[in-house]
């Protein structure tokens, strides 16, 4: 598969702070992606280096084949950018349509393409008010609408729940989820549960470098692995019968968390070993509050830039 | 580079510009200070303008040979403001251009348009739409001082619209030196003030230093499109395409220092 994005020992500084470091990674095309690091890992930074905003230090990156700036990628990638205001006293709509006119639309037909975008986000009883009478979260609905004019081939999203009520949070992760099977998206998010909800891959930066880049089904072992999470702390002749069944191999206890069981398999039929061991939680009367196919996705995700 | 696009950029600036504070500051002391000209034009204008007395004092700002070629030769109204045209050209286009690029750069509105267009693309829209901002309303008094001449000048309509024609090309090329100016200013500060007041600081500074080296060195040294105006008042078609020349190469200088700054900077 062809890829979309190639980052080439990309290095961006800032003065003397590194906020990308030899960053080396690919990404295929079609392909959804969360971006994960701590605040200041260089997620928003490596966003407006793909959209040319900011140009690299050292090192190369290419977007659909091309640099980022290039007059060739115009129009073919949204982003919604981090807290960055629309234009001031000018309405919602009437910069809508200026950016559906830039990107080739004709004055009838970028009329349209509006009110498609309008109907997907839901954003009929705002797009006539200037944006600063707007609150944040209306605001991030229409720089997540304006994303979307075009059907871009790259959607880049930043934190696109942040600030968010849960509401309008759960509608932005449903509209999130229809694009994923019509774009290439990259997500950078905080939130690890969207990213995993979302995303095929994860990519990990941490002070601007690389921590980890793979597919989430292999950070979290979900074929091999299950998070229990108990009502009650796990007591060792429970731990005892666990490790006593077929096909365990090993049972991880969480010394900050004593509810919560790793437990580590190897089997053909995963759903049988589940089984196994519901029943034998329920024999032993010990309730579960989850009950989770994988290692816990954020723990991993901590345990790797805490590592780094 | 996506002519269509450029187009598209500065006719929506200019649109949204009448309505938004970026205008207004601009709008309003124009028109105040032509509505105050033009009614001092068409009450006192005429004869009076063309009295040994304005003959004086025009050839204390320049010398007796123009004064009298642009007070009898030419319709008066108009040489007059050609004059104010000129003269308040500076400040109007600090006013008008301030805001070209730089509050949209400070904070990172751009950012909405450079995944559509390129950065020459947006750099062209806003030089394009600052200067049809300007250039339209100056040439709106233009028709007007025309009015008021062919009200109170004695010379013929045919000889008033001629040199009201050429009057108003004249304003045009001025004009464009010192929207260029601005976009260098703007392309280099975040915010509108910061611009104005930037742009105000380094044109004065200019001024002082152009005469300091005429000063020191004897020759007369142009740093600012303003010290061109009088080659253009001259009936010597060499001059006037010194003029004309000089303005055009400050435009040129101007536009791609503003382009190699805005083409480098974060947005």
């Amino acid at each position: 598969m062809t890829a979309i994005i190639e980052c080439r020992n990309l290095t961006r500084t800032f003065g003397s702070i590194r906020a990308l470091d030899n960053l080396d990674f690919s990404i295929p095309a079609q392909a959804s992606v969360g971006l994960v690091g701590p605040n200041g890992a260089g997620k928003t930074t490596l966003f407006a280096m793909l959209c040319g905003f900011l140009h690299p230090s050292k090192g190369s990156i290419t977007v659909m084949g091309h640099k980022p700036d290039s007059a060739r990628l115009k129009g073919r990638i949204g982003i919604l950018p981090q807290d960055i205001p629309l234009m001031r006293g000018i309405s919602a709509h009437a910069q809508l349509i200026l950016f559906a006119r830039l990107q080739g639309f004709n004055k009838t037909t970028a009329r349209q393409e509006i009110e498609r975008i309008i109907q997907l986000v839901n954003i009929g009883n705002l797009v006539k008010q200037f944006p600063e009478t707007l609150s944040h979260g209306q605001r991030k609905r229409i720089s997540l609408a304006q994303a979307l004019i075009g059907n871009p081939g790259l959607i880049l999203l930043d934190e696109p729940t942040s600030g968010l009520d849960p509401v309008v949070a759960n509608d932005v992760r449903s509209i999130i989820q229809k694009l994923r099977h019509e774009h290439s998206l990259i997500i950078s998010s905080h939130n690890l549960d969207e990213i995993k909800n979302v995303c095929d891959e994860i990519i990990i930066i941490d002070k601007g470098k690389l921590v980890r880049h793979s597919r989430i089904d292999d950070l979290i072992e979900r074929n091999n692995t299950l998070t229990i999470l108990l009502e009650q702390p796990a007591e060792e002749p429970l731990l005892q019968s666990l490790k006593a069944l077929p096909s365990i191999i090993k049972i991880v206890t969480d010394d900050t968390n004593p509810y919560r069981l790793t437990v580590i398999f190897q089997d053909d039929k995963p759903d049988q070993v589940q089984f196994k061991i519901l029943g034998l939680l329920q024999q032993s009367g010990v309730g579960i509050v989850e009950f989770n196919r994988g290692s816990a996705f954020t723990d991993r995700v901590v345990e790797l830039v805490s590592k780094h | 580079m996506n002519l269509k696009r450029i187009f598209i950029l500065a006719c929506f600036d200019l649109r949204h510009s009448l309505f938004r504070l970026k205008g207004l500051v601009f709008l309003i002391p124009f028109l105040f200070f032509w509505y105050l000209n033009l009614k001092f034009l068409y009450e006192r204008g005429g004869q009076a303008l063309s009295s040994p007395e304005s003959i004086v004092i025009l050839s204390w700002l320049y010398n007796p040979e123009i004064a009298q070629i642009l007070l009898i030769l030419y319709p008066p109204v108009l040489s007059v403001f050609l004059i104010m045209v000129l003269a308040s050209t500076p400040v109007f286009a600090m006013l008008s251009g301030n805001d070209q690029l730089a509050s949209d750069s400070g904070r990172q509105t751009f950012r909405f348009l450079l995944t559509r267009c390129t950065r020459s693309e947006i750099f062209a829209g806003r030089f394009l739409s600052h200067y049809l901002l300007i250039s339209l309303s100056t040439l709106l008094m233009a028709v007007l001082a025309t009015a008021v001449s062919l009200q109170n000048d004695a010379h013929s309509t045919t000889a008033i619209i001629n040199y009201a024609g050429q009057v108003s090309l004249l304003v045009l090329i001025y004009i464009l030196p010192f929207v260029a100016y601005m976009s260098v200013i703007s392309a280099l500060m975040s915010s509108a003030l910061s611009a104005l007041l930037m742009s105000a600081s380094v044109y004065i500074i200019l001024i002082i230093l152009g005469n300091y080296l005429e000063h020191k060195s004897g020759v007369t040294i142009e740093l600012l499109p303003g010290g061109l105006k009088e080659y253009l008042f001259d009936i010597n078609p060499h001059d006037l395409y010194i003029g004309v020349g000089g303005l055009l190469a400050f435009t040129c200088i101007y536009f791609c220092i503003g382009w190699l700054v805005f083409r480098k900077r974060n947005i």
